[in-house]
C-alpha cells in the first residue's frame, strides 16, 4: 500500500483522512460563528474549501487494493472512494448556489453549511462502515444531519412540514431497519463482522432458519427509505416542494447517494444468505421506474414534477446493485454520476426559471417562449432527467443499466428501461409543447435580474453571478456528460476491485456445499 | 461515618432535592426544569460511580444526557414560555471560542497523539481489550473509543451536536419571527 499526499501525515493512515476533514471545518464554522457579530458570508467558503480539499485526498490515494485501516476497522475500496468523491462532488456544486440563497434572502444560517458539512460527512461514514453497528448507524449519521438541512433555510411553513414529515418517516424507517439487525447479530454467536456473520451462520448451519430469513427483509425496508424507492418515496416530494429552488436538491440526491453506497456493503453481506434476495429490489426497483415516471405526469408543480424523475432513476440505480458484479457496479456509479448533474442542472435551470417568471406551477408558464424564447429553452432542456432526447445526458445511463441486467439475467428489468423512456419521453414533448403553445400564463416579471444582475460575473460577491457561476458547470455537464458514458464507465469498472466479489463467491460455495451435505 | 456514606449521603440528597425542584420549577419555566433534570442524572450516575458500576455511570450519562436531553431541549423549544421582561444580554463571546479550541485541540490530540492501535487482522474491534488482564471497565472503554474507534466516536458526538442544533433551529423560527 502507497500512502501519498495529505493523509500520510495522519497517523491512522490515509483510509479515515477524507473524514477527518469536514469535523474540524464544521466546528471552526460553529466557533467563528459564535463569536463574530454581524455577516456570516465567510462561512460558505470554508464549507466550500473543505469538500475540495475532501475530494482531493481520496484521488491523491487511488489504489487498486482494498485496505482495512486500524481506526474502526475501516475497509475501503476503490468503490467505495467513488461514492465518497460523489458526495464530495455533490457538496462542492452546492455551496454557491445556496451563497446565493441566503444572501438574496437575508437569512443568513451558518447552521445551514454546518448541517450540510455533517451531512456530507454523514454521507462519507458508510465507508467506514465493516461492522453491523457502524453499518445501523451509518445511514442515520447523514439522514439526521439532512432533516434540519431542509427546514432551516426558510422562514416558510412549508419547509418545517416538509422537515417534521421527513425526520417521522425516517425515524420510522431506521427503526425498522434497526430492528433487522440484531437478527444478523444472535445467530451466528454474536458476530459483528460480515464475514463473520456469514462464516458464523454456515458454522452454526442456521441458514435457512426464519431469523436469517427475517433479517434481510427488514434490513431492505428500513435501507429502501433513504434512496426513496417507490413505497417509501413520499417523502421526497414534500421535501422538493419545502425547499427553496436553489437547495433543495441537497438532502435528496445526498442520501441517495450515500444510500447506494451503503446498500453495496449491506447487499454483499445478504447476498449469501438467501439465494432470493433479489427478488425484492427487484420489485421494488420495477416499482420505482414505473411509477416515478407516470406519476410525475399528474404534477402540476415544477418542483414536484422534479422529484419524480430521481424516484425512477434510483430503480436503475438498483438494477446494477442487484446485478452483483464489476460491470453492474459501474453502470451503478456512472448512473449516480449522471445523477448528481443531471438533477442539480435541471433544478439550477428551474430555479433560473422561476425567478423570472415567479411561479413554480407547469401551466403558469404556457407559451413562455413567446415572450422570451432562450428562457423558454432552460425548462426545454431541463427535464432531461426525466428522459429526454439523446444529445442530453439523461437517457443515456438507461441501454447500460439494461445491458448489466440481462447479463445478471434479471430479465424482468430489461424491458423496463426502454417502457419508461417512452412515457418520459412523452410528458418532455408535453412540457415542450405547453411551452411553444399558445400565449396563455402570467406575464413574465420585468427583467430587472437579466439587464442589471445576472451578467455581473466579473464581481464574484454579487449573489446572481454566484448562481449564474453555480449553474454553468451543471448545465454543461448535464447536456453533455452523456457523450462521455464510454470512458468513465470503463473506468469505472477497471477500478472496481474484484474481490468484493470474490469474498461473496466463496461463502456462496460454502453455503452449497453446506446445503449439499 | 466514613467518607464513603458522606459522599453517599451528599450525592442522594442533592439527587432527591434536585428530582424536587424539577417538579416545583417545571410549572413555572421549564428551562430550569431540563438543567435540574441533568443534574439528577448527573448525581445518580455518580452514585453509580461510589458502587463501583463505572460502566453503568457512563452508559447512563451517554444514553441520557446525551439522547433524552436533546428530545427535552426539543419539548423546551416548542413551548411558548415568558421570558418575564427580560432583555437577551450580549453575553461575552470569548468562552464560546475557548470551548471550541479545547474542542479542536481534543480532536487533534486524540487523532495526532494518540498511541496506535496495534496492526489488526480482519477483526480489530475488540481484538485487543481480551488480551488486557487487569483493567477497570473505564481504562478499557477509554482504549477503545480513543485507541480503536475514535473517529466513530467523535462521529457520534457530532450526531448529539447536530441534534441539539437542529432541535434549537427547527423550532426557533416562530411564525411571527
Amino acid at each position: 500500500m502507497t500512502e501519498l499526499g495529505f493523509g500520510s501525515r495522519l497517523p491512522y493512515g490515509s483510509t479515515i483522512s477524507p473524514e477527518c476533514i469536514p469535523i474540524p471545518s464544521s466546528i471552526i464554522i460553529l466557533m467563528i460563528d459564535s463569536t463574530h457579530e454581524g455577516d456570516t458570508y465567510w462561512s460558505y467558503p470554508i464549507s466550500l474549501t473543505c469538500p475540495v480539499i475532501g475530494i482531493m485526498v481520496p484521488l491523491s490515494q487511488w489504489r487498486e487494493e482494498p485496505i482495512i485501516s486500524p481506526a474502526c476497522g475501516a475497509q475501503t475500496n476503490t468503490c467505495d472512494d467513488i461514492f465518497q468523491s460523489s458526495i464530495l462532488l455533490r457538496s462542492i456544486l452546492r455551496a454557491p448556489l445556496s451563497a446565493e440563497h441566503f444572501q438574496c434572502t437575508e437569512m443568513a444560517v451558518t447552521e445551514s453549511p454546518f448541517f450540510a458539512l455533517a451531512a456530507t460527512l454523514g454521507g462519507m461514514f458508510p465507508r467506514c462502515a465493516s461492522d453491523l453497528v457502524t453499518i445501523s448507524v451509518a445511514p442515520e449519521r447523514s439522514s439526521l444531519c439532512l432533516h434540519p438541512s431542509s427546514g432551516c433555510t426558510s422562514r416558510d411553513v412549508r419547509p418545517s412540514e416538509a422537515t417534521v414529515k421527513y425526520s417521522l418517516l425516517g425515524g420510522t424507517s431506521s427503526s425498522i431497519l434497526v430492528h433487522g439487525f440484531p437478527w444478523l447479530y444472535g445467530p451466528p454467536g454474536g458476530e459483528v463482522q460480515p464475514w463473520g456473520i456469514l462464516n458464523g451462520i454456515v458454522e452454526s448451519k442456521m441458514q435457512n432458519s426464519a431469523g436469517i430469513s427475517i433479517a434481510p427483509v427488514r434490513i431492505m425496508a428500513g435501507i429502501v427509505f433513504k434512496p426513496s424507492l417507490v413505497p417509501y418515496h413520499q417523502w421526497t416530494p414534500d421535501v422538493y416542494e419545502g425547499s427553496p429552488t436553489p437547495v433543495v436538491a441537497f438532502p435528496p440526491v445526498t442520501s441517495k447517494v450515500a444510500a447506494s453506497g451503503l446498500a453495496t456493503r449491506i447487499f454483499n453481506l445478504l447476498s449469501p444468505l438467501s439465494g432470493e434476495w433479489h427478488l425484492l429490489p427487484e420489485i421494488l426497483a420495477i416499482l420505482s421506474t414505473i411509477l416515478g415516471n407516470l406519476i410525475a405526469i399528474a404534477q402540476k408543480s415544477m418542483k414536484r414534477m422534479l422529484a419524480y424523475p430521481p424516484i425512477s432513476q434510483i430503480g436503475y440505480i438498483t438494477i446494477g446493485l442487484i446485478a452483483g458484479n464489476p460491470s453492474g457496479y459501474a453502470s451503478m456509479l456512472t448512473y449516480t454520476l449522471f445523477h448528481i448533474f443531471v438533477n442539480l442542472g435541471a433544478l439550477a435551470r428551474i430555479a433560473l426559471f422561476s425567478s423570472r417568471t415567479g411561479t413554480d406551477s407547469i401551466r403558469d408558464c404556457a407559451g413562455s417562449c413567446g415572450q422570451d424564447p432562450l428562457l423558454a429553452l432552460r425548462p426545454t432542456l431541463s427535464p432531461s432527467p426525466l428522459g429526454g432526447f439523446p444529445p442530453l445526458s439523461g437517457p443515456f445511463g438507461k441501454p447500460y443499466s439494461s445491458w448489466c441486467g440481462r447479463q445478471a439475467g434479471l430479465y424482468p428489468l430489461v424491458p423496463i428501461g426502454p417502457l419508461t423512456s417512452v412515457i418520459s419521453i412523452y410528458h418532455h414533448s408535453k412540457i415542450i409543447k405547453l411551452l411553444m403553445g399558445e400565449r396563455g400564463g402570467r406575464k413574465l416579471a420585468t427583467p430587472r435580474t437579466i439587464n442589471k444582475r445576472i451578467p455581473s460575473l466579473s464581481s464574484p460577491h454579487t449573489p446572481e453571478s454566484l448562481i449564474e457561476l453555480g449553474t454553468m458547470p451543471r448545465v454543461v455537464a448535464s447536456t453533455t456528460l452523456g457523450l462521455t458514458m464510454n470512458p468513465v464507465t470503463t473506468t469505472a469498472r477497471d477500478n472496481i476491485p474484484n474481490q468484493i466479489f470474490a469474498h461473496t463467491a466463496t461463502i456462496l460455495m460454502d453455503f452449497g456445499e453446506m446445503s449439499s451435505e | 461515618m466514613n467518607n464513603s456514606t458522606i459522599l453517599f449521603g451528599v450525592l442522594s440528597s442533592l439527587a432527591l432535592v434536585s428530582g424536587g425542584l424539577v417538579v416545583r420549577s417545571g410549572a413555572l419555566n421549564p428551562v430550569p426544569a431540563v438543567f435540574l433534570f441533568l443534574l439528577v442524572f448527573v448525581l445518580c450516575s455518580g452514585l453509580l460511580v461510589w458502587l463501583d458500576l463505572d460502566f453503568f455511570a457512563m452508559i447512563f450519562l451517554v444514553v441520557y444526557a446525551g439522547a433524552m436531553v436533546v428530545f427535552f431541549l426539543f419539548v423546551v423549544m416548542m413551548c411558548t414560555f415568558r421570558r418575564e421582561g427580560r432583555e437577551h444580554e450580549v453575553a461575552p463571546r470569548h468562552t464560546e471560542f475557548v470551548v471550541g479550541l479545547l474542542f479542536l485541540s481534543h480532536l487533534w490530540l486524540v487523532l495526532e497523539r494518540s498511541p496506535r492501535p496495534p496492526t489488526p487482522s480482519a477483526y480489530p474491534i475488540g481484538e485487543h481489550c481480551g488480551h488486557v488482564t487487569s483493567a477497570t471497565h473505564l481504562d478499557t472503554l477509554g482504549t477503545l473509543l480513543y485507541t480503536h474507534v475514535p473517529l466513530l466516536f467523535i462521529g457520534s458526538g457530532l450526531i448529539l451536536l447536530v441534534a441539539l442544533l437542529g432541535a434549537i433551529v427547527l423550532t426557533v423560527h416562530t411564525p411571527g419571527d
